[in-house]
């Protein structure tokens, strides 16, 4: 190992000699991959979709596919407001959602040019809100109502809308006599009120076109005897299955805005405070945290460039990462395009990586670069040290990094295996660039220029624009020069400049050695106090919690939770597997009671549900006339009958609540919302009560199946479904990766002592949420992996330039001296700047991102210390030889 | 979010319906090529609207799922079948108010189930109809208001692939028209229209658009293809067994295709009389409670339409 090492050393060494030549070609055949990627890029998809994350074929998945086909699509927008008169059902509150309803209602339907005068919409928006199928609002909802031997479904508020109280107060207690609509509707206390609109998203079947080109006249497939139908049973004839559109979610970010321009009217607002909750409200929050995460992004590179440029003064060190990075993420993103591969929102925590991977490549080129021109080398020789010390280093974090995002691909989640393997690329260009391209670019333009002979000034074109160059940068630094002013007064230059270092890291070593059992015993305890606090973290991750508390959404959700039905919504699908079993008293009796068990037993989490059950006692007593025949009757007939009605509703309605053979059907549960660590536990002890409230009708219908789903329960799984595979993921990552650092550093003890380092900030995160109870939730594990990746680069930096000095020189003392001094910079350097740059995430509005930027920029900044303190003290201790005979371990930096 | 709030009585309603079925009825069968598109929808149009005075239907509906073999259609699954009975009569200042009663025969579970509807022609009375459930032995009235038409709902006939939007009548200038084709269909002169809901049609009707097979000497609807707002092909209507029934071309046996659900309902019209004797004491709500009371008039009904 320690000869391919050595070799591979060697060969670093000479790159940037064996490409100097051929520079011409190389920069030519950089640009011309360019432009092909920059093609595959514009072919480049995302798809937002849910269903998405899972992998074809995926049981939940499948699950809630069968739901939605037989049941049509659950999810939609629910706009709550609030009635600044404290009273929904005042003249003025019903009066104006009147005019809402029919304005969400109609807008597509009348002239496009009113709609968009009046609210100021596109002509985008005014046809995007024709597809809304349905508005219900208290103003035009109906009542059913039993009086004497006549049954009538008045609306609930008349159209000419009262304006005497008595007349009101009626309405209010017609409402409040309701069995669905308190709640629904409206808030006990009057105060809320909501409108419910429903579209045809996600619904839309996908059918083939006949006799496209043909002429309408040519008979079609289809064409047959139709004079007698003949009903015979034939199972073995062929069912089409009809698939949906699968709905992109940008569609709901062209609708949200559309509907709340409506809404946003002034004279709208004067009355009403607007919370809109559900998957459309969801969509649009998430897109608008998207943006403010890529402003953060935009602030976290502008504080990288400043870093760059304070640490290195040197426009050439802010200008090639930063091509690193745009290189590397053109060449992904092209590939994906070039292969047809759909990618979702993950591939910006791609971007992340490479931006970290890609800046920490080059900055530690350029430091070791420039350390050797410090030391008084000349150009050449300084780039081919630079890249005898470095290489190696890049190499062996590419191969973690990538083993570390490639172990992704074995959590089975098709996403997840996209995600890891474009980041493994991503993350192999960056070494590419940074060994193949770098060295060449640095010749044309390095950190350091070579002083040259003052040149005669050249003349014609090139001399003119060079004029012109020259002006502007002179330009440029004038108007610069005040700033470095103030910074050199605050001593911001001091401190960016990084002076203080080299200083520092003289003085390291032997501060480490008078203190190395101390520092031992610091890091072995805050390691420890990492894996108790890790065994401790809880995973759980909140939909609505991922928002920090101001988030306007963090308050509709709590409106509708503590004084509607709930913000969750959760399914529970049964199957008799038998024609007509629906009609069956004792099943509906089944239903009714788990029903009530519900009820009683979770009634903290459960708001109410609704079945066909509930349907079959309303229309019973209302049949009756007579509140006490609120229940199912015993006899299937009268079942059947009672029915009857519901069966000649729209179609699409009694689809929604049961199959048209009366076989399947599906208890809706409205919840408050909570997060997945509670629901897990919620819905393992529903189900054990479904099993035993079913239990008596599995000899009757022994192919009954009743389980839970929705978008709700998939989402849940999804999180529980991440958990899993995602420490699956971090666990083959470690292990990848100290096989690795094994392998390379030559032996066990040296292998072993170098893991403990990259463990502590690779727990760190863990360690602090579990110890501080910060729930854990999807969002922050998706980057775990990649936080790690980061942190543990530099130690790895660290530690194997400590072995090749071991290897070069035979003295642990030497060889700790010249790693703190050569790489120390480099990780300071990468620490400083990716540390800060993760620092500009913890200002988003999603807590998810908060905690990446806060405990990945404390990762980052304590693998320093591990890489500056730790480490050497473990080798002050332990005296490693990594393999070597011969070696002089005397340690003693206190000599004089 | 879903709800199981029952959102209206529109449901009640469409048995009403049934009586004027006969959507495809046509008496003309001068052969109009020169017509325009609107021109031949309201022809029609008009036939249909000539509902017979005293007419008694029994009708068989079957509905399933569906699959092909062979290029047939077939039903996967058993059959549900409903048989139902109905007469009508025409009433009032120059016959134009109606009163008709519709019996359940099959399936067992909901044999005896009847509607009772008086329809009128003045618009500031509003119609009536009584429901009877036979295992609750009640009769109840349903109020509907007239004014409440405009936000009803298209409603299913029985539970069927039939909506009460596939029976509709009048209303035409909702809808703009345009004849796409014209030439020999299934052996007969066809022009292939297409139809499609105004603006402010558009948010009640189920479909985008669409396209009827015309047959031109008989003004009968040969085929019909409904189309979803974002041009899917969503449903089918076949018509078949097209007959000359007391001087009145009709298809008795139609199928409608839901290509979404992929259920079908075929209509077969097994018994079909026009101008009848029908008794208008027949048509009250005795017929619906007393079932000898009922039978003996059936009966009557049934040996005259033989």
């Amino acid at each position: 190992m320690k000869n391919i090492l050595l070799a591979l050393n060697r060969y670093f060494a000479t790159v940037p000699g064996k490409l100097r030549p051929h520079s011409k070609i190389v920069l030519i055949l950089a640009l011309l991959s360019t432009v092909f990627m920059g093609f595959g890029a514009n072919r480049f998809s995302l798809d937002f979709s849910i269903e998405s994350w899972f992998e074809k074929g995926d049981p939940a998945l499948e699950a809630l596919d069968e739901f939605r086909q037989q049941f049509g699509s659950d999810d939609g927008l629910f706009i709550v407001y609030e009635a600044k008169d404290g009273d929904v059902f005042s003249n003025k509150s019903l009066t104006l959602i009147s005019q809402l309803t029919d304005a969400l209602d109609n807008a597509a339907e009348i002239d496009p040019k009113i709609s968009m005068d009046k609210y100021g919409l596109t002509l985008e928006q005014v046809e995007i809100l024709g597809r809304i199928k349905r508005v219900q609002s208290l103003t035009n909802i109906r009542i059913q109502q039993s009086e004497g031997d006549t049954l009538s479904a008045p609306l609930l508020v008349p159209r000419d809308i009262p304006s005497n109280q008595q007349d009101l107060n009626q309405i209010k207690a017609l409402a409040d006599a309701q069995s669905m609509l308190p709640l629904f509707m409206f808030s006990k206390d009057h105060r809320f009120g909501a409108l419910s609109i429903t579209t045809d998203f996600g619904t839309i079947p996908i059918i083939a076109k006949e006799n496209q080109s043909d002429s309408l006249l040519a008979e079609d497939s289809l064409a047959g005897d139709f004079d007698d139908f003949d009903a015979a049973l034939d199972e073995s004839a062929i069912v089409e299955k009809v698939k949906f559109k699968e709905l992109d979610p940008s569609v709901y970010l062209a609708f949200m805005p559309a509907v709340s321009n409506i809404y946003k009217q002034d004279y709208f607002l004067e009355q009403f405070d607007f919370y809109p909750i559900g998957t459309a409200a969801m969509t649009e929050l998430a897109w608008d945290t998207m943006i403010h995460a890529g402003l953060l992004l935009i602030g976290m590179v502008v504080v990288i460039n400043l870093l760059l440029w304070t640490l290195f003064k040197s426009a050439s060190a802010v200008v090639l990462p930063q091509l690193a990075i745009g290189m590397s993420v053109l060449f992904v993103i092209g590939g994906f395009g070039w292969l047809n591969i759909t990618s979702s929102t993950l591939i910006a925590l791609t971007g992340m990586l490479v931006v970290a991977v890609g800046i920490a490549d080059c900055v530690h080129v350029m430091s070791s670069y420039m350390f050797f021109r410090r030391e008084g080398e000349a150009h050449e020789e300084a780039l081919s040290h630079a890249y005898a010390k470095t290489g190696v280093p890049i190499l062996l974090t590419t191969i973690t990094t990538m083993a570390g995002m490639a172990s992704l691909a074995v959590t089975g989640m098709a996403q997840f295996a996209n995600f890891g393997l474009s980041s493994a690329a991503g993350v192999l260009m960056a070494f590419f660039y940074t060994i193949y391209l770098l060295p060449v670019l640095l010749d044309y333009w390095h950190p350091m220029p070579i002083a040259k002979p003052q040149k005669q000034q050249s003349k014609g074109v090139f001399g003119q624009i060079r004029r012109l160059i020259n002006g502007a940068t002179h330009l440029l630094c004038l108007l610069i020069k005040p700033l470095q002013l103030i910074a050199r007064k605050l001593g911001l230059v001091w401190l960016l400049s990084a002076e203080w270092l080299q200083p520092l890291l003289d003085k390291i070593p032997a501060f480490v050695e008078r203190r190395r059992h101390t520092i031992v015993v610091v890091f072995v305890g805050i390691f420890a106090a990492c894996v108790y606090g890790a065994s401790q973290v809880k995973i759980d991750s909140n939909l609505v919690e991922i928002f920090s508390e101001d988030v306007p959404i963090r308050a509709a959700y709590d409106i509708v939770d503590e004084h509607m039905m709930g913000s969750g919504n959760m399914l529970i699908m049964i199957k008799m597997g038998e024609s007509d079993a629906m009609m069956d008293p004792e099943v509906l009796s089944a239903m009714s009671d788990l029903q009530v068990t519900l009820k009683q037993n979770y009634g903290d989490y459960i708001i109410r549900s609704n079945s066909l059950a509930d349907l079959v006692k309303e229309t019973h007593a209302i049949m009756q006339g007579d509140e006490r025949y609120r229940s199912i009757p015993d006899d299937s007939v009268m079942v059947s009958q009672l029915l009857y009605l519901f069966n000649s509703a729209n179609a699409e309605e009694r689809r929604a609540l049961v199959s048209d053979d009366y076989s399947k059907s599906h208890i809706s549960v409205q919840l408050k919302n909570a997060g997945s660590a509670e629901y897990a536990v919620f819905f393992d002890d529903i189900q054990r009560d479904i099993d035993s409230a079913f239990a008596v009708l599995k000899n009757r219908y022994p192919e009954m199946q009743v389980q839970m789903t929705g978008s709700f329960a998939l989402i849940m799984k999804m999180a529980d479904d991440l958990s899993h595979s995602q420490f699956r993921s971090l666990a083959i990552a470690a292990v990848v990766i100290s096989a690795l650092l094994m392998l390379t550093l030559g032996s066990l003890q040296a292998g072993v002592m170098s893991i403990i380092p990259n463990l502590i900030p690779a727990t760190l995160a863990f360690g602090l949420m579990g110890l501080l109870d910060i729930p854990l939730d999807t969002d922050t594990l998706i980057i775990a992996p990649l936080i790690i990746g980061i942190a543990v680069d530099d130690t790895i930096h660290f530690i194997s330039h400590y072995r090749m000095a071991l290897v070069a020189t035979n003295s642990m003392k030497t060889a700790l001296i010249d790693a703190i001094k050569e790489v120390g910079q480099a990780v300071t350097f990468t620490t400083l700047i990716l540390a800060c740059g993760f620092f500009m995430l913890s200002f988003s509005d999603h807590l998810g991102l908060v905690k990446i930027g806060t405990f990945g920029s404390l990762a980052i900044f304590v693998a320093l210390l591990c890489d500056l303190l730790f480490f050497p003290a473990l080798i002050m201790i332990f005296k490693p030889r990594f393999g070597e005979k011969n070696v002089d371990d005397n340690l003693n930096f206190n000599e004089a | 979010m879903t709800t199981l709030y029952p959102k209206s009585t529109s449901y009640f309603l469409c048995t009403i319906l049934l009586a004027t079925f006969l959507s495809v009825i046509s008496t003309d069968i001068v052969a109009q090529t020169e017509l325009s598109a609107r021109e031949i929808v309201e022809r029609v149009d008009e036939s249909q609207r000539k509902t017979t005075n005293s007419a008694f239907t029994r009708m068989k509906l079957t509905t399933c799922k569906f699959g092909i073999k062979n290029g047939k259609i077939k039903c996967v699954e058993k059959a549900r079948i409903k048989l139902v009975e109905s007469a009508q009569i025409n009433t009032g200042v120059d016959n134009k108010d109606t009163k008709s009663i519709a019996i359940l025969l099959e399936p067992a579970s909901e044999r005896g189930i009847g509607m009772l509807t008086y329809t009128y022609e003045d618009s500031e009375r509003d119609n009536e109809t009584w429901l009877y459930l036979s295992a609750l032995g009640k009769v109840k009235r349903i109020s509907v208001r007239n004014s409440d038409d405009e936000d009803t709902e298209s409603a299913s006939l029985f539970g069927t692939e039939i909506t009460t939007e596939d029976q509709e009548t009048g209303k035409l200038d909702d809808y703009t028209y345009e004849l796409l084709e014209q030439g020999e269909y299934r052996g007969r002169q066809v022009a292939v229209i297409e139809s499609r809901p105004k603006a402010h049609r558009i948010n009640k009707s189920s479909y985008g658009k669409t396209r009827r097979w015309i047959d031109l000497e008989r003004f009968i609807v040969l085929k019909a293809q409904m189309f979803d707002k974002h041009d899917n092909p969503i449903k089918r209507i076949e018509v078949g067994k097209v007959q000359k029934i007391n001087n009145i071309w009709m298809g008795r046996s139609l199928t409608f295709m839901n290509s979404v659900s992929q259920r079908l309902t075929n209509m077969k019209l097994e018994a079909i009389s026009f101008d009848m004797d029908i008794d208008e004491s027949f048509l009250t709500q005795r017929a619906l409670t007393d079932q000898a009371f009922r039978e003996q008039f059936l009966n009557n009904l049934r040996q005259q339409a033989q």
